[in-house]
């Protein structure tokens, strides 16, 4: 297509990567331990010791921000990735086939839609709570629940948008089956917004993840987890920011950089806009 | 007027339409009555124009003799093949003998795909389709077949295990008993005799080892079948991915029970010295190796049937595991079992390359026969090409599958004028090489005056005039006819133009069309007769045929005593 993706473009992938690679091999890189309390001075600002500065009770927050993206990334990444199954799976068959199908299927997630967040979450955590591994598990188990409604109405709406055309009827013509009519002719005009907009989502469930820690509901410490960093860090910020700055940063730059390369995305595999 | 009847058809047409019916639902429970009654045939070698306003239903007409949608009723045959009959799988196999080409070239090409691709896919899903009919019918035999022998084969040995079990578990209690026996008497109890407590033991011991033996043998089966029923149709030529999804979903299932039951049981040791399951583990491994060792014998799906069997005692294996080298063990067996996944559909199926190598002649003298360079197109895609070159595609993708009769529906209308001309020429040119049979539809008469052998003007669902383009042409019959011809605007600058009031008024709705003759509310000749009474088609001269009481060549239609039949064979 020989369309430019651009500097900002790249910058966001490297910087997704890097995170992404830090956060897989934590264990490995010579970082102090997460948990460790006055590994530097309670409280003091970035240096080049402690890149991030030390937390209230002297963890090195640099070593924490990493660890607390392997939370975010999980839930995320995996969250993200079962919801577009899913969620996809579902939009093509009820955009695709319509009628009866169609409404049950609409009924139904529009059903999730009323759900409230933050009391699902709620009555989750207190309902099934116990273990920590448990709650990464109940935490991607709301995000997806949560986040097929979306994604199988984004990827429905494409669908009759593409369905409609005539190459699929001609792919029909041929005698192609619908799995087939489905998964060639269909999904392939339908990923690109459908990609797009999952990374979109999983911007969204990190800023999610964040909210929900600061209510005390997301992986319970030790783990460390951004949200909870910048929860925990608010009474010291009049004295330091740092402390919940840090990951704030961390999550603001992830979130933009997954929106932006999404949009990106989109733009640059949207062939009609090419020929124009 | 439009109306019914058969009086044009003739024998021995290659396509014969009779009656065709389409009907759709609207909203508020009411139906669009798109298509009602339209016959037609064509002649092997003969070219059909198929003129009408937007909405008259010749798209429908030309769909449906492609049974997409199915007419409503009505009958359309191929060479004397009736198609309304056949399901789905078998008109399929029809699909490449029939062939459409579309009005808008650039949606009717996916932009996803590259030209290689598009003019190769009708080769692609023909083959498919002949694979899997002949996979189909190979693996219906196959199964009932192993159903039946299985069935004798593993039932008998069940039966026998179930009898030892049983044994086994009466000499176990009795043993038992014996031991109480002595430490009863050791306390100075009455002694029982052996028989006395043996036999209730005996009896509940042969049940229990009865219901084993059934359940085992269902069980077995049901290993067996689960994905040898799954796998077999998967083997078509559904995506790698979802074989794969198939076979690890049945194999996880059947897995979990098996799982279950071994912890029940109480790990390893006494799992296999249930001997039930040892015995399942035993014919798995068996069934395993037989079928690698000889997979033409045992067919895909038993090969497929092993590869899932041993998935499950690959998780057998992983679940007796440490946490440590679980998800090791677990990471590799997956990999292998996608390799030999990947190895077995490699086997069976040609890849894409070697389908696409296949392909690649055809696609590529194809693309020479519509006027296409192949080696600039076949990497290129679709929105790359002007509207002509994208029209050339669509016919080069109608043609690769070499059918025998072609629906161009509307092909030039969303052409350039320049353009047109190439386009129709080159049809015309390739029904002459190809021996092609076309149906043309268009709402362009100069169009289709030039193209067609015979002409059939339809108007709301039905047909008003067939006939030959030249009489049609010079004297239209058929009122209808005539005041299309009278909208045909003139290709000269100083020329009056033309009374465009003489055609009045919209189309009715398809939803309550008029009754009687449909045209009747718009026609200048309309009288009483042609509310009350359908015209029938009916010859006026040597090979035209118009379905109207009063036409503007021949005689009028007789006075007829059937009128109430006609009315009825409207509705």
């Amino acid at each position: 297509m020989g369309k430019r993706l651009g500097f900002f473009f790249w910058m966001a992938v490297v910087f997704l990567t890097v995170l992404g690679l830090a956060a897989i091999f934590a264990d490995v890189l010579p970082l102090k331990h997460p948990a460790e309390t006055f590994a530097g001075t309670s409280k003091s600002g970035p240096s080049l010791t402690h890149w991030f500065g030390n937390d209230a009770v002297g963890r090195d927050i640099f070593s924490r921000v990493i660890y607390g993206a392997q939370v975010s990334l999980v839930i995320s990444t995996v969250g993200t990735m079962l919801a577009l199954t899913i969620g996809g799976l579902l939009g093509l068959v009820s955009g695709y086939y319509g009628g009866r199908i169609d409404r049950w299927l609409t009924a139904t997630l529009n059903a999730t839609i009323v759900i409230p967040p933050l009391i699902l979450f709620l009555a989750l955590v207190l309902f099934l709570d116990s273990e920590a591994q448990r709650r990464v598990f109940i935490l991607i188990f709301t995000f997806v629940l949560l986040s097929i409604a979306p994604i199988a109405r984004v990827v429905r709406a494409a669908t009759l948008t593409w369905a409609g055309q005539d190459f699929v009827l001609a792919a029909r013509t041929l005698g192609a089956r619908d799995g087939r009519v489905l998964f060639r002719e269909v999904l392939p005009n339908v990923a690109p917004s459908l990609i797009s907009y999952s990374l979109i989502i999983m911007a969204g469930l990190i800023v999610v993840e964040g909210a929900v820690a600061f209510l005390g509901l997301s992986v319970p410490p030790p783990t460390p987890t951004w949200g909870d960093m910048i929860s925990k860090g608010r009474t010291n910020l009049d004295v330091a920011a740092h402390i919940s700055l840090m990951p704030a940063i961390t999550m603001f730059v992830t979130v933009l950089a997954l929106n932006f390369v999404g949009d990106k995305l989109q733009q640059h595999f949207e062939p009609r806009e090419s020929v124009l | 007027m439009a109306g019914s009847g058969n009086a044009h058809l003739r024998p021995d047409a290659l396509v014969s339409a009779r009656d065709i019916v389409v009907e759709f639902p609207a909203a508020g429970g009411r139906t669009v009555y798109a298509v009602s009654g339209v016959s037609l045939d064509i002649m092997e070698g003969e070219t059909l124009g198929l003129v009408g306003e937007s909405g008259c239903g010749k798209s429908t007409t030309g769909r449906a003799m492609l049974q997409l949608p199915r007419p409503t009723s009505g009958s359309v045959q191929l060479g004397g093949q009736e198609l309304t009959d056949l399901d789905d799988e078998a008109m399929r196999l029809i699909r490449p003998r029939l062939q459409m080409i579309y009005q808008d070239p650039i949606s009717s090409l996916n932009p996803r795909r590259t030209v290689r691709d598009i003019v190769a896919e009708p080769l692609f899903i023909a083959w498919d389709n002949l694979a899997r009919r002949s996979a189909i019918a190979v693996w219906q035999e196959r199964v009932a077949a192993l159903v039946q022998g299985l069935a004798r084969r593993v039932a008998k040995p069940m039966r026998i295990l179930g009898f030892a079990m049983s044994v086994a578990f009466v000499l176990w209690i009795a043993s038992e008993t014996v031991e109480e026996r002595a430490a009863e008497s050791l306390f100075g109890w009455t002694e029982v005799p052996a028989a006395v407590i043996g036999f209730p033991a005996l009896a509940l011991s042969l049940a229990v080892g009865a219901v084993f033996a059934v359940l085992g043998v269902a069980w077995i089966l049901l290993m067996l079948m689960l994905p040898f029923g799954l796998m077999s149709r998967q083997f078509g030529a559904v995506p790698t991915a979802v074989g794969l999804v198939g076979v690890v979903a049945t194999t996880t299932a059947s897995a979990f029970l098996l799982w279950r039951t071994w912890s029940s049981f109480g790990g390893w040791a006494h799992w296999v010295n249930s001997g039930l399951l040892g015995t399942i583990t035993v014919v798995l491994v068996l069934w395993l190796l037989a079928s690698l060792v000889r997979p033409a014998l045992a067919g895909t799906s038993a090969v497929a049937t092993s590869l899932s069997a041993m998935v499950v005692l690959q998780v057998f294996y992983i679940g007796g595991l440490d946490d440590t080298p679980k998800l090791a063990v677990l990471v590799a067996s997956g990999v292998v079992d996608a390799l030999l996944f990947v190895w077995i559909r490699r086997r069976y199926h040609a890849s894409r390359q070697e389908l696409r190598a296949r392909a690649d002649p055809r696609v590529r003298e194809v693309l020479t026969y519509v006027g296409i360079n192949p080696d600039d197109a076949l990497d290129r895609r679709p929105w790359e090409f002007s509207g002509g070159q994208a029209q050339r595609l669509s016919i080069a993708r109608a043609l690769v599958s070499v059918p025998q009769v072609i629906i161009c529906d509307e092909p030039v209308s969303a052409l350039d004028v320049s353009v047109q001309a190439q386009i129709l020429n080159l049809l015309e040119d390739l029904k002459n090489l190809m021996g092609l049979t076309l149906v043309f539809i268009a709402h362009d008469l100069a169009v289709v005056k030039n193209v067609s052998d015979r002409v059939a003007v339809m108007y709301l669902g039905k047909l008003c005039e067939v006939s030959e383009p030249g009489p049609l042409y010079s004297q239209p019959a058929h009122p209808y006819t005539d005041l299309l011809l009278a909208a045909i605007p003139h290709p000269d600058p100083e020329a009056p133009i033309g009374d465009s009031s003489k055609i009045g008024g919209e189309l009715p709705s398809p939803l309550s069309p008029p009754s009687g003759c449909r045209f009747r509310t718009r026609c200048p000749l309309a009288a009483q007769r042609c509310a009350d009474e359908e015209p029938q088609m009916r010859e006026i001269a040597p090979g035209r045929f118009v379905s109207c009481h009063t036409p503007l060549v021949g005689e009028p239609a007789p006075p007829t005593s059937m009128a109430e039949f006609s009315v009825g064979a409207e509705s």
